[in-house]
């Protein structure tokens, strides 16, 4: 893994950072929702930029798929729904708040600026000590060997973060989902080409991400964002079945959870993997965890935009008889 | 099956049993829920008996030690929380399978098997980036679970969901801090390799003020007043018994690894028991002041958090500190017992009433007295009288202050008391007959039994625990704080 001194630090970077934060700042001072979306969406791309510049592929390639894809899914799904809350109108306290939380803003800015000043430029010597502990992991790629093996608890608990965040979205929207029924040749078209394009993405990401950079979370990420284009453009599988989804939700954390019993029965030691079959473990249980985070992820979306969706189209068909009432 | 491999079933267990409760039916997911709950109390008691033969349990999971793997311990501190999440859940599922009321929806099953998996990864977490992971899955159990109160309850849910994220974002802040200057994120290793003042410092007052908004301590309290009673009865309980420990906890394992490595320390610890102070005044003032039972419990809480963090500046100050965290952690545990059996109380009294409203309330003690009974003996624990829990962990916190020296905590412990006698007796008294009235004939919605056992069976506890403490102080100095994993 490369170290990045200073001196590799260019003006390329320099801009990419500036960037990133007045992208930032846009995204938060900018009134209009389009504008502060738009901004909010380049940001990601931005400081996916930047994950790739230090050497961090994954975290790059997580942050696009997640950033551009579901993210940006909800937000512009988000633009034309609701009215925004009115503006406060009430200018001496707006101005009041803006100028206390500048003032915070600062003095916040200040001390960690400081405390930051104080930290060594070394690196840390775990990644020596993590790259060295690679080969007895069952795979090659260092980053999925953390993940899936030296700190898996902690990716175990983040794919619980993932599905309870859907168990809970798919509660609390107490609608139906609306089904697309008649989607239209355009979007016909755009789902024969990009749907199957996204899942071979996904499945490759999967793949690859025993020897090089990818993994679950990202092939999730994709898969995910493929099944809200699926379902948008009327792909009769990706039709919601609430109950349905869920199992393929929990699944795959209960398979994880099965994996860590599996270790402990064979090994004594809680999801430890034993050398013979970490691989084969590992490449399987990414595989259902891709589908469940895939899923989970297409059902937040689908959870935060049935109820208004539904209203619209009520509305919309209601409209011609009232209309033509007398 | 080894000692070790125990202390990974209080978290997986419920974890499971959450994910299998989001796909299975009402009835199934209530009795697994309730079973897990049990099988979690046992592993509690058989880790308090391998706490007191030998120690802190270890576990390096997936076999990898630190840093390269994630240490989990259980320590006396450990077991007890793990103890009091397994009587929690025990309860509020009890209830909430009894009366669908309590829970608020089918969610409420798998939601809460997530947070306690959570609650419990915290307890015996001694790795801060594992700890921020749990956090995050409390956070989404938790709000997810505020907003089952229904369409009323989601302002109040988005608002807790804004505090407990920025709280989260800080100790992030804090972890990343950590890892940056000491090379690791497991707990121990990172105390032993700390070496600059400043930094240490900032990792302290970003974990204690991420984790002051998750705990609603004042003067970050005030969206926990209007989530924990916006949820279903069920909830509220999990919420104020429950939840906010998990924050408590990783503010004092920081303090307890990081606070004596330096200067800033201490004035931190005095800031937050000024706080803590402050809190105890306000809530129990606010208490007073409000006129719906859910709203004063929810203050009440916000006024005991306070006394939860008071262990922290006394740890500092005492000749022996072990006093003032074993006094801190019971009445903390005693906050839970009490807090779990007035909120179920509460509800049960709602529902019967109809209203939750004080001035609706009258002539419910006729018809509910055992009810009526649990939130006066709740009341007792949590002023810190004898014969309850909450009295030996207020009397511990006394002596840690008189040996410290410092007799303005003693005041506060007393004026404290008062306030939260003085909210219980207006409590209690709303439930009275109207003068003159002694037939007792109001007509109410009994409830199921189990509502009406469960709570007072958990006061009952305070003063069974209240009796016999020296069972919970013998596991707590087992392993003393601050002596390391």
């Amino acid at each position: 893994m490369t170290v990045i001194a200073f001196s590799d630090v260019d003006v390329l970077d320099m801009l990419v950072v500036a960037a990133v934060a007045v992208t930032a700042i846009l995204a938060i001072a900018i009134p209009r929702r389009v504008g502060a979306t738009i901004a909010f969406l380049v940001f990601g791309l931005l400081l996916a930029l930047l994950w790739a510049r230090v050497a961090a592929p994954d975290v790059a390639i997580a942050e696009a798929a997640l950033g551009g894809g579901v993210a940006g899914a909800l937000l512009v799904d988000a633009l034309h729904r609701r009215q925004p809350a009115q503006p406060n109108r009430d200018r001496r306290r707006a101005v009041a708040i803006t100028a206390v939380g500048a003032a915070l803003g600062a003095v916040t800015f200040a001390a960690l600026a400081t405390v930051l000043s104080r930290l060594t430029a070394e690196p840390a010597d775990l990644g020596p000590l993590a790259l060295e502990a690679v080969e007895r992991s069952g795979v090659s790629h260092p980053i999925t060997a953390v993940l899936l093996n030296f700190r898996n608890l902690d990716t175990l608990l983040e794919i619980a973060v993932v599905v309870f965040a859907a168990v809970g979205a798919a509660a609390l929207s107490r609608d139906r989902i609306r089904t697309v029924t008649d989607p239209g040749p355009v979007r016909r078209v755009i789902a024969v080409i990009i749907v199957p394009a996204l899942v071979l993405l996904a499945a490759w990401l999967l793949v690859a991400g025993t020897s090089e950079p990818g993994g679950a979370f990202q092939a999730g990420a994709v898969l995910g964002a493929a099944l809200i284009i699926a379902h948008l453009c009327g792909v009769r599988p990706a039709r919601a079945a609430g109950g349905r989804a869920l199992v393929l939700v929990v699944a795959g954390l209960l398979a994880f959870i099965l994996l860590g019993g599996i270790g402990l029965a064979a090994t004594g030691t809680w999801l430890a993997l034993d050398l013979s079959w970490a691989f084969a473990a590992i490449l399987a249980i990414e595989t259902l965890l891709t589908v469940s985070i895939g899923v989970a992820l297409a059902m937040l979306f689908l959870a935060a935009g049935s109820r208004d969706d539904a209203a619209a189209a009520d509305r919309a068909a209601d409209a011609p008889a009232l209309g033509g009432a007398p | 099956m080894s000692a070790a491999a125990l202390v990974l079933v209080p978290v997986f267990l419920p974890l499971a049993v959450g994910a299998l409760s989001a796909v299975l039916p009402r009835r199934a997911a209530a009795t697994l829920t309730v079973i897990a709950a049990v099988a979690t109390l046992m592993v509690a008691v058989l880790l308090g008996i391998a706490v007191l033969d030998a120690g802190p349990v270890r576990l390096e999971v997936a076999g990898w030690a630190p840093p390269v793997g994630i240490l989990l311990a259980a320590d006396g501190l450990s077991v007890v929380m793990i103890g009091l999440s397994a009587i929690a859940v025990l309860a509020a599922t009890l209830v909430a399978a009894a009366d669908d009321h309590f829970a608020g929806g089918h969610a409420f099953w798998p939601l809460v098997g997530a947070a306690a998996a959570a609650v419990n990864g915290v307890f015996v977490a001694r790795d801060v980036f594992t700890a921020f992971v749990l956090l995050e899955l409390l956070t989404i159990a938790s709000v997810a679970l505020v907003a089952l109160g229904g369409t009323r309850s989601a302002a109040a849910a988005l608002r807790y969901l804004f505090v407990a994220v920025t709280g989260s974002l800080f100790f992030l802040l804090a972890v990343a801090l950590t890892y940056g200057h000491t090379g690791t994120v497991d707990l121990a290793r990172a105390a032993e390799r700390a070496d600059d003042t400043v930094i240490v410092g900032a990792i302290i007052a970003l974990t204690v003020v991420g984790m002051a908004a998750k705990t609603a301590l004042f003067p970050l309290h005030s969206w926990l007043p209007v989530a924990h009673p916006a949820a279903p009865a069920a909830v509220s309980a999990l919420l104020s018994a429950l939840v906010i420990k998990a924050s408590i906890v990783i503010l004092w394992r920081i303090v307890e690894y990081f606070g004596p490595l330096t200067d800033l320390a201490a004035p931190l610890a005095t800031a937050v028991g000024v706080a803590g102070a402050a809190a105890v005044l306000w809530g129990g003032v606010l208490a007073l002041r409000r006129d719906r039972l859910k709203s004063i419990i929810a203050y009440s809480t916000v006024a005991q958090v306070g006394y939860m963090v008071l262990l922290v500046p006394l740890v500092f100050t005492a000749s022996d500190p072990q006093v003032a965290w074993i006094g801190g952690i019971l009445i903390t545990l005693a906050h839970g017992v009490a807090k779990v059996a007035m909120f179920l109380a509460a509800g049960a009294l709602a529902t019967a009433a109809g209203t939750s409203r004080l001035d609706g309330l009258e002539g419910t003690i006729s018809r509910m007295p055992w009810t009526v009974a649990a939130i006066g003996l709740a009341g007792v624990s949590l002023a810190g009288l004898p014969p309850t829990l909450g009295f030996v962990g207020k009397w511990m916190l006394v002596q840690a202050s008189l040996d410290a020296g410092a007799w303005w905590w003693l005041a506060l412990l007393l004026g404290g008391g008062l306030l939260t006698f003085a909210y219980t007796a207006r409590m209690l008294r709303a439930t009275f007959n109207p003068p003159g009235d002694f037939s007792g004939a109001r007509e109410l919605t009994r409830p199921a039994r189990t509502v009406a056992i469960v709570p007072l069976a958990l006061a009952a506890l305070s003063v069974v625990l209240g009796l016999i403490p020296w069972l919970l102080i013998e596991v707590l100095s087992a392993a003393p704080m601050g002596g390391g994993a």
